[in-house]
């Protein structure tokens, strides 16, 4: 309830405006504006014969949901790409190697199911299929790190965006392939765990290492951000 | 947010930002003087309140169309008074062809006058 005698309207709009995600000068400068206009739309209607209750009634009702302006306020003041840094740095850049890793996946499957490589499965050829994929999980892993550097993502970012692919797998290893054998009443994994701790280190901790063997030369600064940083200093 | 809101939405903007622009084209007014003028000399049909008026102008000065300085009115109370830039200038001859097509496809589909 507003005290109708003296509203503080600076204090009553930054109350309400509490959800404002700003810069503070910009949040005071917006607190400022604000109170300004409600102050005169409450003088206008006490100067029309409103008494001061009816009058701030009057002033107030322009606002029908105050976090809803706090959020329009916020989205219109901020000078953030609406794509924000967390997407730029990590998501995009995760799942270019994630892609990356899974379509060279795909390719490699279909290659060992043409006949020639097909009968050749059981003598050795599905090692040396996995060993390519394993190989170029370093250009995957080089892949997702580079697109974070580039966009000036942080270390951290770097090694998920780079290593994504074996997040994902282990993902699924420990959860997914569980809970799907729990739901279709398959045990085999339960009386046999050691093939899925096997198969994790296989799809997931092998791959995890050679991509970051490949991110590992973008986890170092760029050397154009240190120079810009040194012409800045 | 359904379609026939999504246009409302779209149009209730469009037809703000020329509102706007077209205000301070002839001189530069703080917030509760453009609400109370476009409510004016509308005679109604276009009313702000603070919540519609503030996000817009604050999108619009974000975009460079207009700029908001503190400054004292005539009662000597300090107000934010925004003012058309050259983009903001730039802007209002294309969003008034736009609208004039606008009501003209109107006019041809329904019959509408608005003249």
């Amino acid at each position: 309830m507003v005290n109708e005698k003296k509203t503080d309207w600076k204090q009553l709009v930054r109350q309400r405006l509490c959800t404002l995600k700003l810069p503070h000068e910009v949040t005071e400068d917006v607190v400022a504006e604000l109170a300004a206009h409600l102050q005169e739309a409450y003088e206008t209607a006490s100067a029309s014969g409103l008494s001061e209750t009816e009058a701030t009634a009057f002033a107030l009702q322009q606002i029908e949901d105050w976090e809803v302006l706090a959020a329009q306020i916020s989205r219109a003041k901020s000078t953030e790409d609406p794509m924000n840094a967390r997407t730029k740095t990590l998501w995009l850049p995760a799942l270019a190697s994630l892609f990356a890793s899974s379509l060279f996946l795909f390719v490699l499957t279909e290659i060992s199911m043409r006949p020639p490589l097909l009968v050749r499965l059981n003598s050795g050829a599905a090692r040396w299929l996995y060993a390519t994929w394993i190989i170029g999980q370093i250009a995957c892993g080089a892949l997702g790190a580079f697109l974070s550097r580039r966009v000036g993502g942080s270390r951290t970012a770097r090694v998920v965006a780079g290593t994504f692919p074996a997040i994902v797998m282990l993902a699924s290893c420990v959860i997914v392939i569980p809970v799907s054998a729990l739901m279709e009443h398959n045990d085999f994994i339960f009386h046999n765990p050691g093939r899925l701790w096997w198969g994790a280190f296989l799809w997931a901790v092998v791959p995890a290492l050679t991509l970051l063997l490949g991110a590992a030369p973008f986890l170092r600064e760029s050397q154009i951000r240190n120079a810009r940083r040194i012409q800045i200093g | 947010m359904n379609m026939s809101k999504r246009i409302r939405s779209k149009i209730s903007r469009g037809s703000g930002e020329l509102a706007i622009l077209s205000l301070l084209a002839e001189q530069p007014l703080y917030g509760f003087e453009i609400a109370k003028q476009i409510g004016e000399r509308t005679g109604g049909a276009l009313n702000f309140t603070l919540a519609s008026l503030y996000p817009l102008l604050y999108e619009m000065e974000k975009r460079g169309w207009v700029e908001g300085r503190w400054q004292a009115n005539q009662a000597g109370r300090d107000r934010r008074y925004y003012r058309l830039t050259a983009t903001g200038k730039k802007q209002l001859a294309p969003l008034r062809q736009e609208w004039l097509s606008f009501f003209q496809a109107l006019d041809s589909l329904a019959g509408v006058s608005h003249g």
